[in-house]
């Protein structure tokens, strides 16, 4: 039930795996307050880290508060453009009861203090999210302890908001306004229940008291604290709910935002790398010619790594010169497969060998073969989608300085706690002598929860003894990165007499995660068999944006608009039949039709589609418009209708459907990385093609909050069913069904 | 030695004459708002104003600003740091996600509006195709432009009555 | 991110992820990096544009 008037469960209990005492004082004259201690607890430490600045008075792990009333919420999670860093202080500003125009944000340091013990409980065991509040405390400090110990502070999977947003910052929040009243209340003699907080200040109506939450902060870390904060109900929400505009745009419009590649160490003479590694996954550099480039103006040093070719020199354009000018010879690879042919041919003959029934089970559910013998009519198909490359903004950069037994690294990851292991590694140190900064990124997509650049650019940096800023070409972040991977997917199903999809019988060959994005569970299908078929995969497989949904919504809406079709039944309407047991979708499903008017012919030369997926906790469903009056697919409209639970910031979340449609309609009509001689053919914008501004379809978004207390995410769901969308969209027009992506050039 | 100015301001530095502008700003001034996206000038995350004139600095030699004015992101806000009218549409229209292509982007729309005060759709897409954004802003962007140029009214103008700018 | 991925990197993890970086197989040392360029001092950026 969606009842706003109850507020979710509070996960007070969590209080205990930090344990709370008094005060302390910190060298450099800041109070440290309210911080919990308990035996190996390293608070002592933290505060000089977080929290060392003047008037500087830190509540608890999560927040502190200036001298000037500035609220700054300490946020673990990393900024990629999905909003995190806002959404997440704007929860805890709201328990808060802060003033939203006094509120900044600070990235935590990247120190096991910072786990994301909710993000990663939810991955490994979300079963346990609901535990009686006796066994909150041990299931925390249980999670607490593995999140440590693998480095468990990660971004991803859009899970910031309805984890560490909804269990860590909510609480951490209330429970330092519970603890700020208390302190008003003990001043002023006064009932803590008559003292109102609002905008950053406490306020006691009947003797016309009142303070700014400064003025209490450190009498507040001497309140004992509260084991179980009162989080609001939705009913009460002043800053959830709303489109509180974010707090790290307007440094992003006036040049001022920094991002891994703009690092500078302050009084240092960077040097510049560029890198070239060897063209095919897993071979090695044979030869190397540096004649030319060893005279080029600028260079320092010219390395041979083994796997990859690096040049440092006094600035990035130069060692890019230089480097270009090296020829080299590689060695040759193990792998058979050399085209985007043989990867195909690879799917295929999996899927031949798997057949009807073989693969490893996924689901299984009624009779499937028994089915297919009854059916009123039979349907199959075969889809395919290439490999894709992430092509965040900004390349590939890391900038090391090895030292004095000591590493230090800024560069935009999703896993800085990973990227601080791996380096620690390599260069055979403890990870307390590897420190990460990681700002903020031009994009992440998934690429950058990988470490492979920023091991690099240690090598390099321990190499060289430079401060080392490593900057990767466009075309070596095209090139030789870690991919979406390719895929197959045959289907075969059957129509009962009355035209619903009676038996789904599909195989498959690339099952990464989650692990359920194979199964549209949420269409009542009696008979259903999902199975994955092993398969050879020649690159590097690393989680694109949305991962296995990004093709796996292909596959299925592209077979279940097939099914539509083949009852001659409305694509909506054959949907909607299935969707008796899950209201939420149809809810979202009527939605999108509702705002497309579906029931309305498009004009003459225009067809819609559409696509119902599932991902991340959220339900979405797009309608996508297409006009091929000019031969070649240009989509016009895309509306969107999405059901998170419940929206913490509805423009945000608009926000990022929006840009999951743009990049789930550039995958379904360019997307494409192929393969020639085990190399990646293509290598910038030109041949790796982008949609742009001119191209971009009119988008509208509207929410429905279905359940407030099973929040969905917002950074992957509106790209899978985009692609699937689109290509519904040029069938209903053209009578023409893609079954293998990219769309654009089967039209060319 | 190149001379030019940037952002108002004579500047003159020892470069090899073919270095692109964008690696001198960045590395040698050490402006880093104008980003470097692909350096073929394929994305627009590169562009400044060279004499006015958007360019795609990662395609132009520094020796082609000799005696010429640049004028980098960090010059579009005024002397006291007041936004100007696309950069506060930027914020009320909340275009930006990770802001990696939103200098170019903005540094293309200035020039737009600057020679065409109330560009039609068609003018935009020109103007702008040249800036990509791989978090797919676009729908804000062209918003943000029309809220700069008086067409549209800011988010949240209805409510409050305002006018846009 | 899911379920398996993340077992997976606790494994790893737990597992000291990673090698030991090798030692470059060829390094070529041409000079060493000068004092910091002195190019003309970076300006404050000023002067409204549009």
């Amino acid at each position: 039930m969606n009842d706003m008037s109850k507020p979710p469960r509070s996960r007070a209990a969590k209080w205990t795996r930090r344990g709370f005492i008094g005060a302390g004082v910190l060298a450099g004259g800041a109070l440290l307050i309210g911080v919990g201690v308990r035996p190996g607890n390293p608070v002592g430490e933290l505060g000089p880290k977080v929290a060392g600045g003047e008037g500087e008075q830190l509540i608890n792990s999560w927040l502190k508060i200036d001298a000037d009333n500035v609220v700054t919420a300490i946020v673990p999670h990393c900024e990629m453009g999905q909003g995190a860093h806002s959404v997440l202080a704007q929860m805890l500003a709201d328990e808060l009861d802060a003033d939203w125009s006094l509120v900044k944000v600070m990235q935590a340091p990247t120190d096991g203090s910072y786990v994301v013990t909710d993000t990663i409980r939810m991955f490994i065991a979300g079963g346990t999210m609901d535990a009686p509040d006796w066994l909150e405390p041990t299931w925390n400090g249980l999670f607490t302890k593995i999140s440590q110990l693998a480095d468990g502070l990660v971004t991803g999977g859009s899970s910031s908001i309805r984890t560490t947003g909804q269990h860590t910052m909510r609480i951490a929040g209330a429970a330092a306004r519970q603890m700020l009243v208390g302190a008003a209340a003990k001043e002023w003699g006064v009932p803590a229940s008559e003292i109102v907080t609002a905008n950053s200040t406490l306020s006691h109506k009947a003797s016309s008291k009142s303070a700014p939450y400064a003025q209490f902060a450190a009498a507040a870390a001497e309140q004992d604290m509260p084991q179980t904060p009162q989080l609001k109900a939705p009913k009460d929400y002043r800053l959830m709910g709303t489109d509180a505009p974010r707090t790290d745009i307007p440094a992003k419009v006036d040049g001022s935002a920094q991002f891994g590649i703009d690092t500078k160490i302050p009084g240092q003479t960077m040097t510049y790398a560029a890198v070239r590694r060897a063209p095919v996954p897993g071979t090695k550099v044979a030869k190397m010619d540096a004649s030319a480039a060893k005279a080029m103006p600028g260079v320092l040093q010219i390395l041979n790594m083994g796997d990859f070719i690096a040049v440092v020199a006094d600035s990035y354009w130069q060692a890019q010169q230089a480097l270009n000018g090296i020829s080299a010879e590689y060695t040759t690879a193990e792998s058979k497969i050399r085209s985007s042919a043989d990867q195909s041919a690879a799917f295929a003959a999996a899927l031949d060998k798997a057949g009807d029934a073989g693969g490893e089970e996924v689901i299984g559910k009624g009779k499937v073969a028994e089915a297919m013998q009854v059916v009123a009519k039979k349907l199959s198909a075969e889809y395919q989608a290439p490999y894709l490359a992430h092509a965040p903004l900004e390349p590939m950069n890391a900038t090391v300085w090895v030292r004095d037994g000591k590493c230090e690294i800024w560069t935009g990851t999703q896993v800085p706690l990973f990227a601080r292991s791996a380096a620690a590694k390599a260069l055979g140190l403890s990870v307390d002598d590897v420190t990460v900064h990681h700002p903020i990124m031009g994009g992440g997509f998934g690429r950058r929860l990988e470490t492979d650049y920023v091991i690099q650019a240690v090598r390099i940096a321990q190499a060289t003894g430079y401060p080392v800023k490593m900057i990767w070409s466009r075309e070596e972040d095209t090139q030789k990165g870690l991919f979406r991977p390719a895929d197959m997917s045959r289907f075969s199903g059957g129509l009962d007499a009355k035209g619903r999809l009676a038996v789904y019988n599909n195989v498959f060959t690339q099952r990464h995660d989650p692990q359920e994005a194979c199964d549209c569970a949420f269409y009542d299908i009696p008979h259903k068999s999902i199975r994955v078929a092993e398969a050879p995969l020649h690159l590097p497989f690393a989680a694109f944006r949305s991962v296995d949904h990004s093709q796996q919504a292909f596959f299925i809406e592209s077979f279940i608009d097939e099914a539509a079709h083949a009852a001659g039944r409305d694509p909506v309407e054959f949907r909607l039949g299935m969707l008796g047991n899950s209201p939420r979708h149809k809810a979202v499903l009527e939605k999108v039709a509702a705002m497309a008017n579906w029931s309305t012919k498009p004009a003459a030369g225009r067809g819609r589609g559409v696509a119902l997926t599932q991902s991340f906790g959220s339900i979405v469903a797009e309608v996508v418009e297409v006009d091929m009056t000019g031969g070649t697919p240009k989509v016009t409209n895309v509306w969107c209708a999405a059901d998170p639970g419940y929206a913490m910031n509805p423009d945000g979340f608009r926000n990022q459907m929006e840009g999951g449609i743009v990049m789930g309609l550039t995958a379904a009509l360019y997307g494409e990385i192929s393969l020639k001689d085990g190399a990646v053919e293509q290598s910038n914008f030109h041949d790796y093609q982008m949609m742009r501004l001119n191209e971009c379809p009119a988008i509208a978004v509207e929410i429905i909050n279905g359940d407030h207390e099973k929040l969905g995410g917002a950074g992957e769901p509106g790209l899978p069913p985009a692609a699937p969308a689109l290509a519904n969209a040029v069938f209903a027009a053209s009578g023409k069904r893609i079954r293998t992506l990219p769309l654009a050039k089967q039209f060319a | 030695m190149v001379k030019f100015t940037i952002n108002g301001q004579p500047a003159a530095v020892e470069a090899d004459p073919a270095m692109p502008i964008l690696w001198v700003v960045r590395e040698q001034l050490g402006l880093t708002g104008t980003k470097f996206g692909c350096g073929m000038a394929l994305c627009g995350a590169c562009t400044v104003h060279l004499d006015g004139q958007p360019v795609r600095s990662c395609s132009t030699p520094i020796s082609e600003a000799e005696g010429k004015a640049i004028t980098t992101i960090e010059g579009v806000a005024g002397p006291e740091g007041e936004l100007s009218k696309v950069q506060q549409a930027w914020i009320s229209e909340q275009v930006p996600q990770c802001g990696y292509c939103q200098s170019g982007q903005i540094m293309a729309a200035t020039a737009l509006l600057r020679d065409n005060p109330r560009p039609s759709d068609e003018q935009i897409d020109v103007a702008m195709a040249g800036n990509l954004c791989r978090c797919g802003t676009y729908v804000r962007i062209r918003r943000a432009i029309k809220v700069a140029a008086g067409i549209e009214q800011p988010k949240g103008a209805a409510q409050t009555g305002e006018q846009a700018a | 991110m899911h379920r398996a991925a993340l077992l997976v990197l606790a494994t790893l993890t737990l597992a000291a992820c990673g090698s030991k970086a090798e030692a470059p197989v060829e390094q070529i040392v041409v000079r060493q990096p000068g004092p910091a360029a002195t190019p003309s001092p970076a300006p404050a950026p000023t002067a409204p544009q549009t």
